[in-house]
């Protein structure tokens, strides 16, 4: 997970929310019922509970840029990097998104056979379950385990509308007037 | 109160954990990891089964802005867990950690509002005792959420805390956790206790087959901070086997993320000699980067090089990440050789060169040899030599495969060539704590072996010798033993002998000294030379007499009390100190000063 992210910037990026938050308030003072995400959720009550404005998408590409950076690789162009310059720095990324991936689905192979070994394919198979290629028949070989989440635990958002597409903040290397902080 | 669970929480130096399991339920106990709800980014909250032992203080914009406000949240003045854990790299000014370290600090005032340690002059503040009281109030908040039907107040809770803490520590723990919403029965246990109950779980019955009367457990618990020994033995009792606490070790604060930064000390001269030069950001991420490569690289089948990147900032991350080249080779001689060292029977650590200037940060070890500190520990609690030793680690850095085989190594040397035997595994080592306390708090229900602990130190009264007072002296003061080492819980001593005058209506004041190596005195032994290394001075104990009884009301003239100390340990391990009238009954409970004791030193 990249150590540097985000923080540098709160205040300035925050700053603007803010102010967009104030305006949002008076156009809306009390947003209706909640909608529970998180089945561990069953706080103290009194609070203004906005219904989260955001797709869970989002979160997660949030997430995974917060914990592995995942966009600044996937949005760099690789033109002009070799492999191994590619690979540097894809072998960090790739290791936290596991990480974050694991931690919100418990990632798990589907099927408990391994690659290459021969299984009964029943006629009735769910298609969602198991895809048959080549000629279909009542046995097969296993040239793929298939993947599924064990879980689903999506962080939680509960920011103001005006903010809900942002997917990681500006970072502002912060100074005060003259002297570097 | 019948509790429906018993809750383990580990409060720990860099991370906290908490474990359930149900009471009642049938069968053997059934642990859980509890969620805890935590700010992970503005406006963002997830439940982690950890949170992380770091306090943001946010700055007033955010907290007009309410960006760290969940409406499913509760809100605490800082913010903890995973964000404040990344933020302790970009804002360390604003972040407390290693709150837990402070709390075992005497050098400060552990009541005062002293940390962010060297915080920006605009930070908002809070003291030790605080910090760890919010990271309470969080954890205790997350099981409410959790189970609303079930209040924490009436489960039965066990907190753990270094076996090294010392008492004002452990009452400064059990302050910051009544404060935080634990219930007033709450249980402090020691952490390499609660990993032997976390073995004892894990192992069910079959711990009778492993270890047999007369073989000894030598515990090793390396945290993210601090290191902690503790030695026991098995013991026969009614035919049956049972674990007896014999003594524990200094409080050490070398710990994994010691090893961490060294790693990262060496990668980044590594990549100065390629002519990289690393600032600040990419220092902290080179940290992070040596955590995750410090596991594969001591691995027993690693590979003999790994490749260390560190990404490159803003966007370019592909184009500004720099790599460098790490051999295995070097990574063992820098860790396995820098904190695990190889050592003969009866070497101990080494002293620090005195430097005339004392900073008054924490107090870290001079010497990182773990192993030096393990021999000491050793050679001051003696094992007859014929007795077989198990060795049962704890912490996480014991999942790299080399730092194990070292240990257990160095114990065989230490105890003249015979290997230790191997207790426990490496799996759940990072949750082992926290379970293994929820386990003590369900065997202590449910029935099932039970550790004799008993006090780990005794403990003594400093009193000034009546006598001719010599202008610019201090009176002779001599240290009584008012408790012995290993009194048990639930027991209580009278010291005989002394008598000590008390004025009434005045607050009287005692210096209190405690001794790890004095096994052997009792009640009442009176010590009038001691090396500040055998007895360390600790908070001053206070109290004062109040004129409430009717009885010395008639007769004012005489305003003092003889009295005798007596001590004892509450069956929920809390040590006490009493003075007790020698002419009635009535007795009055001697309290630590840590607040007045720190308010006079600054």
């Amino acid at each position: 997970m990249s150590l540097g992210v985000a923080c540098k910037a709160f205040w300035a990026a925050l700053f603007n929310a803010d102010v967009a938050a104030k305006i949002q308030q008076a156009m809306n003072p009390d947003a209706g019922s909640r909608e529970s995400t998180s089945e561990r959720a069953a706080p103290p009550p009194a609070k203004a509970a906005p219904q989260p404005t955001r797709s869970d998408a989002l979160t997660l590409l949030s997430a995974l840029q917060r914990e592995a950076r995942f966009l600044d690789l996937v949005q760099e162009s690789l033109d002009g990097y070799d492999d191994a310059q590619v690979g540097g720095a894809a072998r960090e990324v790739l290791r936290d998104c596991r990480k974050t991936l694991d931690r919100m689905f418990a990632i798990q192979p589907l099927s408990e056979h391994d690659e290459g070994s021969a299984i009964d394919v029943e006629s009735d198979h769910s298609p969602h379950r198991v895809r048959v290629v080549g000629t279909a028949g009542d046995r097969g070989v296993v040239t793929h385990r298939g993947w599924q989440a064990s879980c689903c635990e999506v962080p939680v958002w509960q920011g103001q509308s005006v903010d809900s597409l942002v997917l990681s903040p500006t970072e502002v290397e912060g100074h005060s007037t003259g002297a570097a902080s | 109160m019948s509790s429906k669970y018993s809750v383990g929480i580990d409060l720990g130096t860099t991370n906290c954990v908490v474990a359930y399991a149900e009471l009642d339920a049938g069968g053997p106990a059934k642990l859980d990891i509890l969620k805890i709800p935590q700010v992970v980014a503005p406006h963002e909250g997830e439940a982690l089964s950890s949170l992380s032992s770091f306090l943001y203080v946010p700055e007033e914009q955010e907290v007009a802005s309410a960006a760290y406000e969940l409406p499913d949240y509760p809100s605490y003045p800082t913010v903890s867990g995973a964000l404040a854990r990344r933020l302790s790299a970009d804002r360390p000014g604003r972040v407390i950690s290693a709150a837990k370290s402070w709390l075992c600090h005497a050098g400060v005032d552990r009541c005062a509002a002293i940390l962010p340690w060297e915080a920006d002059s605009d930070v908002q503040k809070f003291s030790p005792v605080t910090a760890s009281k919010l990271l309470l109030r969080q954890m205790a908040d997350a099981w409410q959420s959790s189970f609303p039907d079930a209040p924490l107040q009436e489960q039965q809770v066990t907190l753990t805390v270094p076996a090294s803490f010392d008492i004002t520590a452990r009452e400064l723990t059990r302050e910051a956790a009544l404060g935080a919403g634990l219930p007033a029965d709450f249980i402090l246990l020691e952490e390499p206790q609660a990993a032997v109950y976390h073995w004892l779980e894990k192992t069910g019955d079959h711990w009778r087959e492993q270890v047999a009367e007369g073989e000894q457990l030598l515990v090793c618990d390396v945290g993210g901070g601090t290191t902690d020994l503790s030695l026991m033995r098995v013991e026969q009792e009614q035919g049956d086997l049972v674990l007896r606490r014999q003594a524990v070790g200094r409080h050490l604060l070398v710990g994994g993320d010691n090893m961490d930064l060294a790693l990262a000390h060496f990668v980044a001269e590594k990549f100065a000699q390629q002519g990289t030069r690393l600032d600040a950001w990419q220092s902290v991420a080179l940290w992070h980067s040596c955590r995750q490569a410090k596991e594969s690289l001591l691995a027993e089948d690693g590979s003999q090089t790994e490749t260390i990147s560190v990404l490159g900032r803003g966007s370019k991350l592909i184009g500004g990440t720099v790599s460098t080249q790490v051999s295995r080779d070097d990574v063992q001689q820098l860790l396995v050789e820098g904190f695990f060292p190889e050592c003969e029977a009866g070497s101990r650590p080494e002293a620090a060169a005195p430097t005339g200037f004392q900073e008054l940060g924490l107090p870290f070890e001079t010497d990182s040899a773990i192993t030096r500190h393990l021999s000491a520990f050793l050679a001051d609690n003696p094992i007859d030599d014929d007795a077989q030793v198990h060795l049962l680690l704890n912490g996480g850095v014991f999942k790299a495969d080399a730092l194990r085989t070292r240990i257990y190594q160095v114990v065989g040397q230490l105890r003249s060539g015979t290997a230790p035997g191997q207790l426990g595994d490496v799996a759940d080592l990072d949750h082992a704590v926290a379970r293994g306390a929820a386990y003590y708090g369900w065997a202590k229900q449910q029935g099932g072996i039970r550790i004799r602990a008993g006090t780990a130190r005794s403990y003594y009264v400093g009193i000034e010798t009546a006598g001719l007072a010599v202008p610019g002296m201090p009176r002779p003061l001599q240290a009584v033993c008012v408790v012995p080492f290993g009194l048990e819980e639930g027991s209580d001593v009278q010291v005989p002998g002394r008598e000590v005058g008390l004025v009434i209506g005045r607050p009287a004041r005692f210096r209190f000294f405690a001794a790890a190596d004095r096994k052997d005195d009792v009640p009442g032994t009176t010590l009038r030379n001691w090396s500040e290394q055998e007895l360390i001075e600790t908070s001053p104990l206070e109290v004062t007499l109040e004129n409430v009884d009717e009885a010395t009301e008639d007769s004012p003239a005489d305003n003092f009390v003889p009295v005798r100390f007596s001590g004892r340990v509450s069956e929920l391990g809390v040590l006490e100190l009493w003075c007790q009238s020698t002419r009635d009954d009535r007795q009055w409970k001697l309290e630590f000063t840590v607040r007045e004791e720190a308010e006079a030193a600054t």
